[in-house]
């Protein structure tokens, strides 16, 4: 599969009510994306009301407009083969408008009814707040979402993103009101502090007069403010949640890699992709094949904010052999980092890591998301998009480097084990509620 | 392993991502019919040349509702063969992507990898339909990677378990009401001995499909696929009945009560409606067929018609609905009805209303105007996933090959959108909201 032809033509252009966007052709595409983005964090909220920003979005979306009910708003984009999404992240909010060559203007009028003429319906309110609550409330009793809340009490302290991130308690997202909601819109959606990034086959005219039909009669200001720098920490230890009414048991284990796009994100990547991605990772192959008690364990990286990226490894493991299992992880762990990804592993690995950056290039909504991160992390739109590049220049001398050397050490990681087996594991500190793991420094 | 039916969701009726469409880059796949090649049931071929990779599909129509003995013997056996036939390459690392999985009525293995692994990844596929060849411990020892799976997606997951429970209570001792991945209990009771014997009964080519799609041309595949299929059995023994006793047996009668279970863990009151019916006389198939899939979008849609519309945005009946149909092997219809009464609604209120909804449109049939609103919807956007994703064709081809015997291309799936008319929905749509064979199953967090 060839990489996009127009990879790097990244135009800039201006609508006719001059709003500035970045386009990046794609005439092959089937649809066009403009994705907004309205820069800034919402930690003007009181830390009790920081679910606010997840749900505010899709109440904005989901009751729609004063203009006309929410089913002749979806009909109707329907119709056009439109869509939109909203949603947040910690130092932004986004705004996709999706669109077909030749109807976008229809499609922006319709996301302008939405963002300037919300509807804000208390009884939508009331049935997000619910199904929101329900939804954590169901998170907080699996193990893996006990076994993450333990580990961001372990490590983020009183920061406000602990709400956000952990949602509890989640009786906190019932006290968001209609009047809070319509606070945050007041001072998110804006025609100012705004990046706006495209990727598709419609023409830059027809995307200019798009942005200017979807902003029409927004504030001209936004009043968004970020979160304090998270300095999350990780305690070395190893920590048990022992809850005897627990089904079965789980192990987390977490430790910190520099922050998303800082260079030779590619490299950890790859790395992390041959720990544990697919079925031949070396996690999976170690803990499922060989020692038969898994059925499945990988291994991501993720950010709690943009300061703040972590490298993990979790999955259900067979109660019986949860310390084997940890030592098990242990070891291949620190195998990979000691000798890194072998000549025989590295072109499977980078091939499908490769294949999956190209994919993503070449698709409207990921590359327009790819210039919006880029903007958001202070690299131009063509970094951004370079990334399927990138994935295909690796080197394993290169990759092999990057883990060794910003790969934390299996000890000044995290593991945390959940198990309905109080002997489970030999632990460092054991609790029996997540909310305690704060005591295990 | 896949549910019977898609699971309990929520409806997401919102607004939505219409269209969030796969590749893009010059788009159409191509079709190409090998049956003639020999050796499987049909052989299809996609040369999709801008597709990163190869994909290669063996599509049995044999799955857990062919079993009989301890639930779950598909699903074993389909992780012994997946393990056996993975050594297809050798030892060490094999360079393609690897996957199986098994619902009641299919088992479907996947490979994935460049033209340069076609040889190894058509030697797995033919390797499927020989005995796995895995030590008496391996296989023993796969129960409790199954085990961990049930683990995973069942266990400490009432929604799971509740959705298990209403098919059984609907089809009874039915294969279709066979748990696929099974339970801890029949789990352990499985055996590689049972194992092999339901493979050399179900696995033969003769009934299964291959399809290949990918950068790969009619000229590169043809003598790909002539060399591999020398390797199939040349003269198989006698086909195997499509599981007459088990799968063809007439569907039992539904029972007159419906089910009532009292979940603690369960996030909030859940209800499924479940029901089957025998198709509308004298239509065939592949009107059937499209006709279930507008019939389906209705429903599921906002519009006048929909389920969501007097439930969901109008009246705040329920907090979530959604509705899927099911073509059986056994020529029946089937539905899948779930949802969630909303806040400060009763869950027999709520319950209550669905049916009346169910009754009316049943009666009334649905609008001419959103019959003919929602089949533009489907054709445009069939026409725009056609353009811009070869996987579009893919997809086309394995629904149409599950559902009909048969894969279409895309322009004939388009096409096909046309076919049913109003009377034709409204017909299925009665067949299914009048039958006699449904059940009402609810799920209560606190105690009724």
């Amino acid at each position: 599969m060839a990489l996009p032809a127009a990879a790097f033509d990244v135009q800039s252009h201006k609508s006719p009510n001059g709003h500035s966007f970045s386009l990046l052709p794609m005439r092959e595409a089937a649809q066009t994306v403009v994705h907004f983005v309205w820069r800034g964090g919402d930690a003007y909220l009181p830390t009790e009301k920081g679910n606010l920003p997840e749900l505010a979005p899709v109440l904005l979306a989901q009751s729609g407009s004063t203009d006309m009910p929410i089913t002749d708003l979806g009909t109707q984009l329907n119709a056009i083969c439109g869509g939109l999404l909203f949603y947040s992240g910690t130092d932004a909010l986004h705004g996709l408008l999706i669109g077909v060559a030749g109807k976008m203007v229809p499609a922006a009028q319709l996301m302008n009814a939405v963002m300037a003429r919300p509807k804000f319906d208390e009884r939508w309110l009331k049935r997000l707040q619910r199904n929101f609550v329900e939804n954590v409330t169901k998170d907080q009793a699996t193990t893996g979402g006990q076994a993450w809340r333990a580990l961001r009490e372990a490590g983020m302290g009183n920061h406000p993103l602990i709400q956000v991130r952990s949602k509890t308690p989640a009786e906190n997202i019932n006290k968001i009101t209609i009047a809070d909601i319509k606070d945050w819109h007041r001072r998110s959606l804006s025609t100012g502090n705004l990046g706006i990034f495209a990727a598709g086959p419609a023409t830059a005219a027809e995307i200019g007069q798009a942005i200017d039909a979807a902003l029409q009669g927004l504030p001209a200001q936004n009043k968004r403010k970020d979160y304090a720098p998270l300095a999350m920490r990780y305690p070395g230890k190893t920590i048990l949640l022992h809850d005897p009414k627990l089904a079965k048991s789980y192990i987390l284990v977490a430790g910190p890699v520099p922050k998303n796009y800082a260079p030779s994100q590619e490299e950890r990547e790859l790395g992390m992709a041959v720990l544990g991605v697919s079925d031949q990772s070396r996690l999976h192959t170690a803990l499922r094949t060989e020692l038969r008690a898994t059925y499945a364990f990988s291994a991501w990286m993720s950010e709690y904010s943009r300061d703040s990226a972590v490298l993990y490894f979790q999955g259900e493991v067979d109660t019986a052999q949860v310390a084997k299992a940890l030592q098990t992880i242990e070891t291949t762990y620190a195998t990979l980092r000691q000798e890194g990804i072998s000549a025989v592993e590295f072109p499977f690995a980078k091939r499908l890591y490769a294949n999956r950056a190209k994919t993503m290039v070449s698709q409207p909504k990921d590359a327009a998301n790819m210039m919006a991160e880029a903007w958001l992390t202070n690299r131009s739109p063509v970094q951004g998009l370079g990334y399927a590049q990138r994935a295909t220049a690796l080197q394993r001398a290169a990759v092999n480097r990057v883990i060794a050397t910003q790969f934390p050490s299996f000890d000044s990681m995290t593991k945390i084990v959940v198990s309905p087996d109080a002997k489970a594991v030999q632990a460092d500190c054991v609790i029996t509620h997540f909310t305690q793991a704060a005591r295990c420094w | 392993m896949r549910r019977f039916i898609r699971q309990i969701a929520d409806a997401g009726l919102g607004l939505g991502l219409a269209l969030f469409l796969g590749l893009a880059g010059a788009a159409q796949a191509d079709f190409h019919d090998l049956t003639r090649l020999g050796g499987f049931k049909k052989i299809y071929l996609l040369p999709a040349p801008n597709a990163p990779e190869i994909d290669v599909y063996v599509i049995l129509p044999v799955g857990e509702a062919n079993a009989t003995g301890p639930e779950g013997l598909a699903h074993y056996l389909e992780h012994l063969v997946a393990s056996s036939a993975d050594q297809a390459h050798g030892t060490g690392l094999r360079q393609r992507s690897h996957n199986a999985w098994t619902s009641p009525f299919w088992t479907v293995y996947w490979n994935r990898a460049p033209i340069g692994q076609m040889d190894d990844m058509l030697r797995y596929a033919t390797t499927l339909f020989q005995p796995p060849s895995l030590s008496d411990a391996f296989m023993r020892s796969d129960r409790d990677i199954i085990a961990r799976e049930f683990d995973l997606r069942i266990r400490a997951n009432p929604s799971a378990s509740f959705a298990k429970a209403a098919y059984r209570h609907l089809y009874g001792a039915h294969g279709y009401g066979r748990a696929v991945i099974g339970t801890p209990d029949s789990i352990a009771r499985l055996t590689p001995a049972k194992a092999l014997a339901f493979h050399a009964r179900h696995y033969t080519p003769h009934n299964a499909y291959l399809v290949i799609f990918g950068p790969i041309t009619l000229q590169q595949a043809t003598p790909l696929l002539a060399q591999h299929l020398a390797d199939l059995p040349a003269n198989p023994s006698p086909q195997p009945q499509h599981d007459q006793p088990q799968l063809h047996q007439p569907l039992p009668a539904a029972p007159k009560s419906g089910l009532q279970m009292h979940l603690p863990t369960l996030a909030r009151d859940q209800v499924l409606i479940l029901g089957h019916a025998p198709a509308p006389p004298n239509m065939p198939r592949r009107t059937l067929f499209y006709a279930k899939i507008l019939l389906e979008s209705i429903l599921n849609s906002g519009q006048p018609g929909g389920l969501g519309k007097p439930l969901y945005y109008d009246d705040f009946v329920v907090s979530n609905i959604s509705i899927a149909l099911q073509l059986l092997p056994g020529g029946q219809i089937a539905f899948e009805l779930a949802f969630s009464p909303d806040a400060e609604m009763p869950i027999a209120q709520a319950t209550q209303r669905v049916q009346q909804v169910m009754q009316d449109l049943a009666q009334n049939g649905l609008p001419e105007s959103t019959v003919e609103s929602q089949r533009s919807i489907l054709q445009i956007n069939s026409r725009i996933a056609q353009q811009a994703n070869a996987r579009y064709a893919l997809g086309v081809a394995m629904d149409s090959l599950r559902n009909l015997g048969e894969a279409l291309d895309a322009d004939s799936h388009h096409m096909a959108l046309h076919r049913p008319c109003t009377a034709d929905l409204n017909a299925l749509l009665r067949a299914l909201f009048t039958s006699p064979s449904i059940i009402t199953a609810t799920a209560t967090k606190d105690k009724p």
